[in-house]
């Protein structure tokens, strides 16, 4: 009787381990959705609804396979550049006309003739409204990335963010000087750019102002490269510049405010020509989530326009009524 | 001149031999497929650079689990997945891309405004990030290692804010290099995969990093080869000096080759303590430093019994790499087996020699009893093969019973379900050997045709029945109460009807397993995922919700959705990837099947062929070769 007990006792055991291992297998239990680790975003990426000053106006599908640099140029035409080519859009978005060329695109400008600027990597192409090759530069160095181009009266200014040190050119590509190159015999400090995110922008007056992303500063130089004015702090608070190194664009609306933008918590703002915030263009709720190189360009009325890499779209953006 | 029975089994033993010869030279010598790389990444990081003409298995020597840092989504199931506590997994810093931010996205939490070191703004749970001022504007982020669980929060922060250059990945000198990583198992985006151990980390630097994230530096650097670096280092005017990256290396390659002469010299050693010295004391003894050294020191790993899944895995995927010492792992008790028994397991498996340390209260069971739960281990051992083969899991180390406490660290599930056999074990001797274990079916029929296995007695029996009651193993035959062997018509009649219920049997059970397909499908982590997504894009139709049951919100998705939208894989490819794998699971459910049904058949067969008998002998098939019986025998060599 004792052993039937013993047998009993260990059988019943050993149909237990069997059991659990066959549920275990079969049961087809979901893995746990929460995370106990989870990074919350949710909370910063929340805005205020009444600081939204702007709304979205218009949508624009972008047929390349990559875009990286959107620029306004005369009769509010909007071009886009990325990878093999561009395509031009009128102010009410329909296709006005594209040319392809070989190589991506990192940045784009347009001079006063309309002539299209498009930096490559090391170097400038210069190139006509139909689409053909008027000059190209020569390379600034084997270790440049150009990550942004703005045009200034007879002066071209491109951001590097591979030698982290804005040019000063002549239309024709002759460089002038260097802006902001680190010299610690003239205390100037260098940017600090932690990632290829480096955009300046000509002003109303022609000033040049530079996003110094690592320090979240928006700074001011002169043409000889003297530091003028800076403004911006570090903060994910919507009044500031999140992560490691924002603003990752900007461009300047005609009263000289300031349009940004950031990843990280993807968002488009609007500061005063003195830097103090004023509205939001598209919270982050507008964007996916991760989404980078939210590149912005400005019409003669105004209107924002934002490049959405992501989406592989235009977005246009008015001012509420 | 040997009678037929000897020469039958000589013929067997010769087959079986021959068998394990071709077989471990399919292996060792198997193609390997050109198509799919062994290591699963490029040839350009692989030290024979496209000169793969070596055997797959002389090639690859060692492989080591790490994270794909480029396909990780910081699900934090590496904290909680992992067999060691804390993980292995540990956040690494890439110093080469760290821009060294003030406002560092992986060391702060969101929405901090004061950047300062206090523990209430620190993102990390534990504080293993350790923030230190270089000069302004610059910070230096050290991970502290004892401290990190691996949960990758900083991680996910560095990814979102910055450059990326917090990563999570698996440190070897804490990874047990497990058969199937706990994690690996778990991870929604397959970012677990093997790698040569001399290569053991997949660190994301600005050369694999260029295609990952940035849209803009992607695609700038996409023609820069790997002449550019995308996060140059910060041009520090103070002394600093930018630490290097280290990871740890794994264990030698050579400790593999030490684990394989320990292998041979143990069953050298405890066959010639079995057969030659009989002695059970220092079979105990060696059978304590098998625990000691395969089970407590090397962890559970590698062992023969899991080795059955990498080998089964080896013959179905050619990409798969299979370590030499893993195939002799796998091999050499086999052959052992095949001439002296079953001595691997009498003192060279740590499972055995850990679960006889519990047989305190063991009672035979019977043969009837030991018959049918003996089908266990045929249904465990076809679905490790099943499993292994198709690539779904590898249950064996899933479930494997012991790791846990050789490894000092198992969970509370796993200590219940350890306590719960070893407990059983208090009645049932060895219940993991006899009724679980899927190698121990390998012996089992091999040791039927061993050339020398031990006998109770040196010399004749002399029915003193001193050992009737010797074996906790149920492993002793008794003497047949016929007095005659059975009938030549009887056996020729019991033979014609197995001739006909076998085959009936492998085929009904195979086309059962082949209906099951579905079911044993469900397993594969590719099958539920296309469940997932079909639930997930098409609703779940009324005829099949079941009462309150409501499709997932977006915000409870599970990580394995998330992956897949994060992979940029389409639906038709998740259903296509199912599709295969559900007609390898019909295909292998029909041999699965017809194995349950032989296994059956000759069960069957086994009760209903009479073998006469007139002394006490050792069954070949179940004896453990432990000796016990033998210190119970009065006749001395």
């Amino acid at each position: 009787m004792k052993q039937k007990i013993f047998i009993a006792a260990g059988l019943v055991l050993l149909m237990i381990v069997i059991v659990i291992m066959l549920l275990d297998l079969f049961s087809g239990h979901k893995a746990d959705p929460s995370n106990p680790y989870d990074y919350k975003m949710d909370e910063i990426r929340k805005t205020d609804s009444n600081l939204t000053a702007y709304t979205e106006q218009l949508t624009i599908r972008i047929s390349l396979s990559e875009i990286n640099a959107v620029a306004c140029g005369a009769g509010d035409r909007i071009y886009v550049a990325g990878k093999n080519g561009l395509e031009i859009f009128n102010q009410d978005g329909k296709p006005d006309g594209n040319f392809s060329f070989e190589g991506t695109a990192s940045c784009m400008a347009l001079d006063k003739k309309d002539n299209i600027y498009i930096g490559f990597q090391d170097h400038v192409v210069v190139f006509d409204q139909l689409g053909k090759p008027v000059m190209k530069w020569k390379s600034f160095s084997s270790e440049s990335l150009l990550t942004s181009i703005t045009i200034s009266g007879s002066y071209v200014f491109l951001a590097d963010f591979g030698k982290k040190v804005v040019y000063r050119c002549m239309t024709d590509g002759r460089l002038i000087n260097r802006i902001g190159e680190k010299d610690p015999e003239k205390n100037v400090p260098g940017f600090i750019i932690p990632s290829p995110y480096f955009d300046l922008a000509s002003g109303k007056k022609g000033e040049l102002w530079v996003a110094n992303t690592g320090r979240h500063s928006m700074e001011q130089f002169g043409n000889d490269g003297t530091l003028k004015s800076a403004w911006g702090q570090a903060s994910m608070a919507v009044d500031g510049f999140c992560g490691c190194c924002n603003p990752s664009h900007f461009a300047i609306l005609s009263d000289g405010s300031f349009v940004t933008s950031e990843k990280g918590i993807e968002r488009v703002k609007v500061y005063s020509p003195k830097g103090i915030f004023l509205c939001i263009v598209a919270p982050p709720s507008a964007f996916i989530e991760g989404t980078r190189g939210l590149d912005l360009a400005v019409d003669s009325k105004d209107r924002i326009i934002v490049l959405d890499p992501e989406k592989k779209q235009l977005r246009i953006f008015v001012k509420k009524e | 001149m040997p009678n037929r029975r000897e020469f039958l089994n000589t013929l067997m033993r010769g087959g079986i031999l021959a068998a394990l010869g071709l077989f471990s030279g399919a292996l060792v010598f198997r193609s390997r497929d050109k198509n799919s790389c062994s290591y699963g990444f490029d040839c350009s990081r692989c030290s024979k650079n496209e000169n793969c003409n070596l055997p797959a298995a002389l090639e690859a020597r060692q492989m080591v689990w790490q994270i794909d840092p480029a396909k990780c989504i910081q699900c934090g199931r590496c904290a909680t997945n992992c067999v060691m506590s804390p993980s292995a997994v540990k956040c690494t810093h890439a110093f080469a891309m760290c821009g060294y931010c003030d406002l560092c996205g992986g060391y702060f939490k969101p929405g901090t405004k004061t950047l300062d070191t206090a523990a209430e703004h620190q993102l990390c749970p534990t504080n293993a990030l350790k923030r230190k001022f270089i000069e302004d504007p610059f910070f230096e982020y050290t991970v502290d290692e004892e401290l990190c669980i691996g949960c990758g929060k900083c991680v996910k922060g560095c990814g979102a804010f910055g450059n990326g250059s917090l990563q999570l990945q698996v440190h070897h000198d804490r990874c047990k290099n497990c058969n199937q990583c706990s994690i690996a198992r778990n991870c929604p985006s397959q970012a677990f995969t093997r790698v040569p151990a001399n290569k053991p980390s997949l660190l994301k630097t600005f050369e694999v990093a260029k295609a990952a994230t940035l849209t803009v530096a992607a695609t700038l650097l996409s023609t820069l080869a790997m002449a550019v670096q995308r996060f140059p280092k910060p041009e520090f005017e103070s002394a600093y000096t930018q630490p290097q990256t280290q990871i740890p290396l794994p264990r030698g390659e050579f400790l593999a080759y030490l684990d394989v002469v320990i292998l041979f010299a143990s069953l050298c050693l405890v066959t010639w303590l079995v057969l030659k010295k009989r002695s059970r004391l220092w079979v105990f003894f060696m059978s304590l430093f098998s625990l000691a050294y395969f089970g407590f020191y090397r962890e559970g790993c590698v062992c023969s019994i899991g080795a059955i899944q990498n080998v089964s895995l080896a013959l179905f995927d050619h990409s798969f790499v299979l370590p030499l010492s893993v195939i002799i792992f796998f091999i050499l008790p086999l052959i052992f087996t095949l001439f002296f028994g079953r001595t691997f397991c009498a003192a060279v498996c740590p499972f055995g020699a850990f679960q006889d340390l519990f047989a305190f209260k063991p009672q035979a069971l019977g043969s009837r009893l030991n018959t049918i739960l003996g089908i266990i281990p045929y249904l465990y051992l076809g679905l490790a093969v099943l499993f292994a083969a198709t690539g779904t899991d590898f249950i064996i180390c899933r479930y494997d019973p012991f790791v846990g406490i050789f490894r000092f660290n198992a969970s509370f599930g796993m200590f219940l379900f350890s306590g719960i056999l070893l407990l059983s074990g208090v009645f049932i001797a060895r219940p993991y050997c006899r009724f679980l274990c899927p190698y121990g079916v390998l012996l089992n029929w091999i040791s039927r045709f061993s050339r020398r296995h031990i006998s109770i007695t040196p010399k004749e029996c002399i029915q003193c029945r001193l050992c009737e009651h010797s074996c906790p193993y149920d492993a002793i035959d008794m003497p047949v109460t016929t007095k005659s062997p059975e009938a030549r018509p009887a056996m020729v009649k019991k033979m014609m009807i197995l001739t006909v219920v076998i085959p009936f049997l492998v085929l009904a059970f195979g086309f059962t397993g082949s209906s099951l397909h579905e079911t044993l499908a469900s397993v594969d982590s590719r099958v539920k995922l296309a469940k997932e997504v079909l639930a997930l894009s098409a609703g779940i139709r009324p005829d099949e919700k079941k009462a309150g049951e409501t499709l997932q919100p977006a915000a409870e998705e599970s990580f394995e959705i998330k992956a897949f939208k994060a992979s940029g894989k389409t639906e038709a490819q998740v259903y296509s990837d199912a599709s295969i794998v559900l007609k390898k699971f019909y295909v292998s459910g029909w041999l699965f099947g017809g194995f349950i049904g032989l296994a059956f058949g000759l069960m069957i067969a086994g009760r209903m062929v009479q073998v006469y008998r007139t002394d006490y002998v050792t069954n070949k098939a179940r004896c453990f070769s432990c000796l016990r019986c033998v210190d119970y025998c009065p006749v001395k060599s």
